[in-house]
Formats: C-alpha cells, sequence, structure tokens
C-alpha cells in the first residue's frame, strides 16, 4: 500500500477575520464536555429561554445564530459554507415544492443531491481518489510527482460533521420529492434543522419530518424534560471522559504501532477499543440529545445497548440507529431491500455496507470494515435461514446458553471489524516507524493478534481496562433487564439528585490527561 | 443455566404515570436538579476550600505525607523555649537520592554513640525535589516551627544545569504545588511558574478535574492508569529514609541506568550550573543563616558512568560553583559522590539497601560527626 499523499489536514485552516479569531479563543473545541461550551451553552439557554414564548421565531433565530458561532468558531469559513449549502438546499426543496412537473421535481432533487454529496466528495474523499489516480499512474509508469510536493500545505481539512449535515439534507430532499412531507416554508426553521448545534458535528442524523414539526410548536420550560436532559448530558460526559478517554489511552499506542507488542496486549487493546467506540459515540450521542432535550427538542436515540445484540442485523438495530435506518431507507430500500430473491437482497445489503463504511472515512480500511459488516449480514441472513429448518438447532440458540453464546460470538465478530475501523496517517517525523496507511495497521494488528508474537506488554496497568470493561457490561445488563428503570423510578428526588452530582464529579475525576475529540466528529 | 437470576431477572417496565403524578414528577425534577447542582457545587468548593486552606493536603501530598512525619519528632519543633535537654538536630533536604541514602535513624544512633549527646536526625528528602523544590520545603518547614540545628543540603548537579530554558525541575516541581505566595519566590531564584488555574475559580469550581490525578493517587490508587504512584513506591520509615531493595542484579542496573541516563539525556549535553538551581540553593543557605541553623552541602553518590555523561567543562565548573557557595555562606561541602560501589547502587544514583547503610556510615563517620562535633 502507497503512502497516503492526499491525507486530510489535522486542524482547520485559521480565519483572517478578528471577530471570529476572538471567538475561536473563546470556544476552542467544539466539544461539548468542555468547559467553554458549556458556559457559552448556558448563556444560549439563558438568551432562548428568556425570550418570550410567543415570540418562537425569535427564539429559532437564536439558535441559528448560536449554531452559527459554534461551527464559526472552530471555522468560519466552513460555517459559511454550511450555511450557503443549507441555503441552497432550501431553495430546491422550494423549488420542488413550486411545480407539479414530475422530471423539473426529480432534476431539482438530483441537483440537490449532487450538490451535497460533491460538496462531500471534495473535502471528504478528494484524497482518497487522487491518491488513488496517483497510484494507477505510478503502476503505469507515469508518476506525476506528486511526492515532490508539500502534501500538508495542500491537505484540506474535513469539515466537522459534514457527513452528517449531507446526508440530513440528501433526506429532506428525497422526502419532499416523494412528497413524504412538504418543503419547509420558513428560512429560519430550515437553518435550524441542518445546524442545530446539539446535532449539528456529529448527528444523530435527524429526519426532516420529526425536526421541522417540532420547531413549530412553541416551548415552554419543562422541568421533567430539562431532568433529562442533563441527565442524559452528565451520563454521557462520564462515558466519554471516564470510559472512552481512559480506554483510548489503552488502545492507541497499540493500534498505532501493533508490531512493538505482544499477542496479549493487541487483544486486550481491541477490547479497549470495541468499549472506547461504543461509549465515546453514545457518549456524544447522549449529550447531543441532552442538549436538545434542555432546549426542547427530542432527537432520535442513537444507541440501545448494542453489544447485548444476538445477532449482526440486531446490532446494525441499534448501533448508530440513525444511520441505520437511513441507509436503510434512503440506500437499501430503494435498491431493492428484502424483496427480490436471496441473492438481490444479499447484494442489496453488500452495497449497502460497502457505501456505509466508505461514509465513515475515506479509506480503504473503512471500505473493507463495511465489506466486512455485509459480509457477517449475509452470513448471519443465510445461517438464519438454516437454522429455521432445524428446529433442534434453532430451539438450542434460543436457550441461555445459546443466546450467551450468540452474544459473545456477535460481540466478537463487531470486535474484530473494529480493527479495521482505522483512518490513514500523516508521517509523523518524531515517529518514522508509524505506520501510516489504516489497512495495513489493521493487517499488522491481525498478523499480531492470530499468531503468537513476544512483544511490549500492555502499556499500562491492565487492571483498569478489567474494571472499566466489567463496569460497560453490568451497566448493560442492568438496563437492558429494566433494574435500572426500576431503582430509577423509586429514588426520592434528593438520592437522585446526589447520583447526578456523584456522576459529574466521577466523570471529571477520571478524566485522563490526554482527553480526546470524539472519534465520530472526523466523519 | 441463568447467570445471577436473582440480579439480572426482568424487572417489571414502569408503568405509565397518570395525569394526577404529573405535578408530582414536576417535583421530583426540580428536586433532583436542584440537589445534584447544589451538592455538585458544595463538594467542588468543599474541597476547593479544604485545598486552600490545606485542611486536605492534596496541594502538595508529599510534602505534607512527609510533614506529617516530621511532626512526630518533637526536637524539630523547639518553640521559643527549648528544652535544655533537647537532642541536637539534623534535617537532610534534597532529592531521591537523598531519601534513598541516608538512613536517618542508623544515622542518628552513630552520631549520638560518636558524640556523646542525643543527636536526632530526619531525611526530608523527596522525590523529584531539586534546589527549587528544597528551599520552598526549607521555607514552608520553618514557617511552620520546624527549628532544626543542623540543615544538609544536597546539591544534585543536573539540577544546576542552566544551559535549557527549561529547567529540570520543571518536570516535578509543577506550579499548581506551590502555594500562591511561592510563585513570586520561585520567580525570583529564575524558576518559570505560570499562574496555575487550581490557583484561580477553577480551583474552587472544578478542584476534582484541577487535582484528579492526586485524588486518585491518594484515596482510589486502584483505580490509576498507569499503576504509578506519586511517591513513586517511595515509602519512607519514620526517619524519613525510604529503603530501596538490597540487591540490583548487573542486567537489572543496566536497564535502570538506561532510564536514568534517558530522564536526564537533556541536560547533560552542553551541561552548565548556571542555572535557577544555583540561585535556589544560595536561597537555602541564606534561610539556614537567617534560621541560625548550621548548614552545609552533599554530593551524593553517582558511579557508573555517571560523570562521563556530563560535558566536562560543565563538571569543572560545577565544583567552582560549590567551593563558592561554600565559601559565600562559610558552610563544608562534601563529595560523597565516589563513597559507594556502583553494585551498591541501582541505577548510578539511587543507593541499595545495604548500599545506603555503608554510604550512612561514612556519610556519618567522616563528614557529619567531625562537622557537628567541630567548632561553629
Amino acid at each position: 500500500m502507497p503512502l497516503s499523499l492526499f491525507a486530510s489536514a489535522d486542524a482547520p485552516p485559521k480565519t483572517d477575520w478578528p471577530y471570529f479569531q476572538k471567538l475561536a479563543e473563546l470556544l476552542p473545541e467544539p466539544f461539548f464536555h468542555t468547559s467553554n461550551f458549556l458556559l457559552f451553552f448556558l448563556a444560549v439557554l439563558a438568551v432562548y429561554w428568556t425570550i418570550p414564548r410567543r415570540w418562537q421565531m425569535a427564539r429559532i433565530w437564536v439558535l441559528v445564530v448560536a449554531s452559527f458561532h459554534f461551527y464559526a468558531a472552530w471555522s468560519a469559513e466552513l460555517a459559511f459554507l454550511v450555511t450557503a449549502t443549507t441555503l441552497a438546499d432550501y431553495l430546491f426543496g422550494r423549488l420542488m415544492d413550486a411545480t407539479d412537473r414530475q422530471k423539473v421535481r426529480r432534476a431539482v432533487m438530483v441537483t440537490s443531491i449532487g450538490m451535497n454529496l460533491s460538496i462531500l466528495c471534495y473535502f471528504k474523499y478528494r484524497g482518497f481518489f487522487l491518491n488513488e489516480l496517483h497510484d494507477l499512474l505510478v503502476a503505469a509508469g507515469r508518476d506525476p510527482g506528486y511526492a515532490r510536493l508539500d502534501m500538508k500545505a495542500i491537505a484540506l481539512f474535513v469539515p466537522f460533521g459534514i457527513s452528517f449535515y449531507t446526508f440530513e439534507a440528501i433526506s429532506y430532499a428525497v422526502d419532499v420529492y416523494r412528497r413524504k412531507i412538504k418543503a419547509e416554508t420558513s428560512l429560519p426553521r430550515f437553518l435550524l434543522f441542518i445546524l442545530f448545534l446539539p446535532h449539528l458535528v456529529s448527528g444523530p442524523i435527524v429526519r426532516a419530518g420529526d425536526f421541522l414539526t417540532q420547531t413549530r410548536r412553541p416551548k415552554r420550560w419543562n422541568w421533567v424534560r430539562v431532568q433529562v436532559g442533563v441527565q442524559l448530558l452528565l451520563m454521557g460526559a462520564f462515558k466519554k471522559m471516564a470510559i472512552a478517554d481512559r480506554m483510548a489511552v489503552f488502545c492507541d499506542p497499540i493500534f498505532h504501532e501493533p508490531d512493538r507488542y505482544n499477542t496479549g496486549a493487541v487483544w486486550m487493546a481491541v477490547l479497549a477499543y470495541s468499549i472506547r467506540i461504543y461509549c465515546d459515540f453514545s457518549g456524544y450521542s447522549d449529550m447531543a440529545v441532552g442538549l436538545a432535550h434542555l432546549l426542547g427538542y427530542k432527537l432520535t436515540n442513537n444507541f440501545n445497548m448494542p453489544y447485548l445484540s444476538k445477532n449482526v442485523g440486531e446490532f446494525w438495530r441499534r448501533w448508530h440507529i440513525s444511520l441505520s435506518s437511513w441507509l436503510r431507507d434512503y440506500l437499501f430500500i430503494p435498491l431493492g431491500g428484502s424483496r427480490g430473491s436471496n441473492l438481490a437482497t444479499c447484494r442489496n445489503l453488500m452495497i449497502t455496507m460497502t457505501l456505509g463504511g466508505l461514509w465513515h472515512g475515506a479509506a480503504w480500511s473503512f471500505v473493507l470494515w463495511g465489506v466486512a459488516h455485509g459480509l457477517l449480514l449475509v452470513t448471519h441472513r443465510q445461517f438464519a435461514a438454516f437454522a429455521k429448518t432445524r428446529p433442534a438447532l434453532d430451539a438450542a440458540l434460543q436457550t441461555t446458553v445459546g443466546t450467551g453464546f450468540r452474544i459473545l460470538l456477535t460481540f466478537f465478530s463487531v470486535s474484530l471489524c473494529w480493527v479495521l475501523f482505522q483512518p490513514d496517517l500523516f508521517p509523523n517525523p518524531q515517529k518514522p516507524d508509524l505506520i501510516l496507511n489504516g489497512f495495513e495497521r489493521a493487517l499488522a494488528m491481525y498478523k499480531q493478534m492470530f499468531g503468537l508474537h513476544m512483544g511490549l506488554p500492555l502499556p499500562l496497568h491492565n487492571r483498569s481496562l478489567w474494571y472499566t470493561a466489567g463496569f460497560v457490561l453490568i451497566c448493560h445488563l442492568l438496563v437492558t433487564r429494566g433494574a435500572w428503570q426500576w431503582v430509577y423510578d423509586r429514588l426520592p428526588a434528593p438520592v437522585l439528585g446526589a447520583g447526578y452530582a456523584a456522576c459529574l464529579c466521577a466523570a471529571m475525576l477520571l478524566a485522563p490527561d490526554s482527553g480526546s475529540s470524539f472519534i465520530y466528529f472526523q466523519f | 443455566m441463568r447467570l445471577a437470576p436473582s440480579l439480572f431477572r426482568r424487572f417489571p417496565s414502569a408503568a405509565p404515570r397518570p395525569g394526577w403524578r404529573r405535578a408530582s414528577n414536576r417535583r421530583r425534577a426540580v428536586g433532583a436538579v436542584a440537589a445534584g447542582c447544589v451538592l455538585a457545587l458544595a463538594a467542588q468548593l468543599g474541597l476547593g476550600l479544604a485545598i486552600r486552606a490545606e485542611v486536605s493536603p492534596l496541594r502538595d501530598p508529599v510534602y505534607f505525607d512527609k510533614f506529617a512525619l516530621l511532626r512526630t519528632h518533637p526536637a524539630f519543633f523547639p518553640g521559643p523555649a527549648p528544652a535544655a535537654d533537647r537532642p541536637t538536630t539534623l534535617l537532610l533536604v534534597g532529592s531521591s537520592r537523598t531519601l534513598n541514602a541516608v538512613n536517618a535513624r542508623r544515622a542518628g544512633d552513630d552520631l549520638t554513640r560518636r558524640l556523646g549527646r542525643p543527636v536526632e536526625v530526619f531525611n526530608f528528602g523527596q522525590a523529584g525535589a531539586g534546589p527549587v523544590t528544597n528551599a520552598v520545603y526549607l521555607r514552608r518547614a520553618t514557617q511552620a516551627g520546624v527549628k532544626p540545628d543542623f540543615v544538609l543540603v544536597e546539591v544534585h548537579p543536573v539540577f544546576l544545569a542552566g544551559q535549557r530554558p527549561d529547567p529540570p525541575e520543571t518536570r516535578w516541581l509543577l506550579p499548581f504545588r506551590l502555594r500562591p505566595d511561592e510563585l513570586p519566590v520561585v520567580r525570583g531564584m529564575g524558576f518559570p511558574a505560570a499562574d496555575p488555574s487550581a490557583h484561580g475559580p477553577r480551583g474552587l469550581l472544578a478542584p476534582i478535574t484541577e487535582y484528579r490525578f492526586l485524588i486518585l493517587d491518594r484515596y482510589f490508587p486502584f483505580l490509576l492508569m498507569d499503576n504509578k504512584r506519586l511517591n513513586g513506591g517511595h515509602e519512607p520509615d519514620a526517619h524519613g529514609f525510604a529503603r530501596l531493595q538490597d540487591v540490583s542484579t548487573p542486567p537489572q542496573r543496566a536497564g535502570l541506568m538506561r532510564i536514568a541516563q534517558g530522564q536526564y539525556a537533556d541536560y547533560f549535553a552542553g551541561f552548565r550550573p548556571t542555572g535557577c538551581g544555583v540561585d535556589a540553593l544560595r536561597d537555602t543557605l541564606r534561610q539556614c543563616r537567617a534560621l541560625g541553623a548550621r548548614a552545609a552541602l552533599v554530593l551524593m553518590p553517582e558511579r557508573g558512568g555517571w560523570e562521563a555523561w556530563y560535558d566536562a567543562e560543565g563538571l569543572r565548573q560545577l565544583d567552582a560553583v560549590v567551593a563558592g557557595l561554600a565559601a559565600e555562606f562559610g558552610v563544608p561541602a562534601f563529595d560523597g559522590r565516589k563513597w559507594v560501589t556502583e553494585d551498591e547502587t541501582m541505577d548510578g544514583h539511587h543507593l541499595t539497601g545495604p548500599g545506603a547503610d555503608r554510604f550512612t556510615d561514612v556519610l556519618a563517620r567522616d563528614a557529619l560527626a567531625p562537622w557537628i562535633g567541630g567548632p561553629r
């Protein structure tokens, strides 16, 4: 595999506008669990709820302006780009609604989708495709000499959340075209649909039908909702700071240089990565949903105890639910879904999952991750059909032992796939031995995992890893069996409040020094 | 087979709440959110205030723990009217070299026997404590009533390095360990100490974040990720001495030597003893003079190639600096760098248990007894 010539830039370009420079100083990171963001959000919340309920449009404008500033603090230019494409999508929607001519409507929808996908491809997949082109030319003996250029200087930064808001805009265009919803006539409402700060950078991917209706309802301050919001915010912060970031300290060094570590350490790093990616993304989603609740909005729940899934199909109904349902509704079903022959269904599954993999990142490792999940889904589908014709086998699989085995097998398969879930890296002069290509790193990981290799042990004490894994498992079981809700419903308010305080303090206490950004921000 | 059925049995889902319960739901939500906010704020503020008032030792646990040990030796706290039969007191200040090298109880017994009068020795050496830290610690201790008769001050050559803008001590003496009024003092010595966020509002509103490693280290060590305790495993005895293992094998020593060399590698190249450490040493000697305590300087053992790691010109300058300080303050300077063999060290500068015993004996016999027993 060749060097990643056109890898993405590490940081967005610095803006020249003093106003946005000042903003960037106030809000240096677009992460929900930072104190700067919390102060910013508290200010937004105060202004938002101070505006009388009858001035709903003013409240919407406050949220639009706040969301724009939230994004612009990180990159003003890209904030204007997102706003401009949102305006274009709004106009495309209005155009579609303005005519009954199917051909025109179709052309407008295609234009809207084409514009969104072009921007996505330019920022996210340009490097990937140029790399492949470069390699093809080199293989054909026509080296274009890109390797002599300063690739870091021409690298583009992938705007945070571009994949998320692109999918939201596409689903809006398709839904308007299919007349599932009417085109939004109010510009601020439409701007809020795309720019709403809780879901702007990493989802959940909201549907226009769900969200725009909410913007029409005047919001009342609701203490129960506030409680739910605070609770989700705290839970998300705990997952991110106390679990995901701690697990990152375990797995990152090994995922970067797997060939230096022994087999046991690499397996433990895979376990740590599985926990990390779940707590990182579900923690972010919890915070996003919690923030939305505080503003009186309800976002889709994105996770539902995915590691207790009994098969890969169920895993995808519980993992990143807003994406998997999007892929189902706007890709799998239009491709024919499971209505055709078995072969056609398997083909549709493979296409959907491969594109789903590519959606996550512009690298072969992500494509192969999607392919691997497609193969798992196809295999499960075939096995389920086979098991149905063998009642004894089917019955054995439904027992407690059989169910436990299926859960373990699903977790094991999903964890093995996570090894592929790695981006390409830029060369690091301090670490010349670093494997830059994500796929090559994954291969090195597999080599260490499935051969008995000596090497360095886990870089940190593994006791903390086992405690965390045990804690996550117990929480999964308590929630799934309903014990959590049962206890929650019976706790008196002061005890519940003490629980919130304890959760906050634990998150702050257990956060490691190297708090990392959210993994899904890069998608 | 069911796993712990009583614990993980399916719990009945909550029944839908009737309308009359909405008000109670609201009350519960308000109560929970309000209680959460109040308790979280109270916890943070309480801890922040406790740290500021030094009711909690979290500001600098290594100091406060050692100081608590020193408190068990009343002879070091003579007060305004010291008892006539008070033993002669000797306080050792220095880094982990001192901490692991001088068996203070053994030295005290030896000196008592040699001098024919009671001598009490306390080892106030701390892991990572260079001259700036020692100057700060001596200042704190004297403010708290410590008044030793003699002070033996370690000279750690690497900590005097001044050829780089970041003194080696910046790795250990993090500004949040200092009291606000100590910041100008260390800056005056030339030590770069930025205002730590823990001294500002964050220290009151979010001390759990600011002091999280210290809290984990002290109260939840099993949650530390790298299993490395703050004191580096240096658990001192009642006289402040931390004894290392008895034997260090050549391969073990070679590995630890590599680590030691790597730890200070940036400061060996072009070594010049011109850093803030020299000013800090001068400050310590000045404090001793103001206190009426007799001071002496000591260079602790360095074996197994340490000499070769330093820049040769820098080493020559080091001798001049130590001699200059000794002359300036009229104090003796003991050079103990070659008083033990390489086999008696763990890594060329931290001594094994028997190495420490032998070093202590030599120190007491050849340096401390003549100094303490000699004329003022």
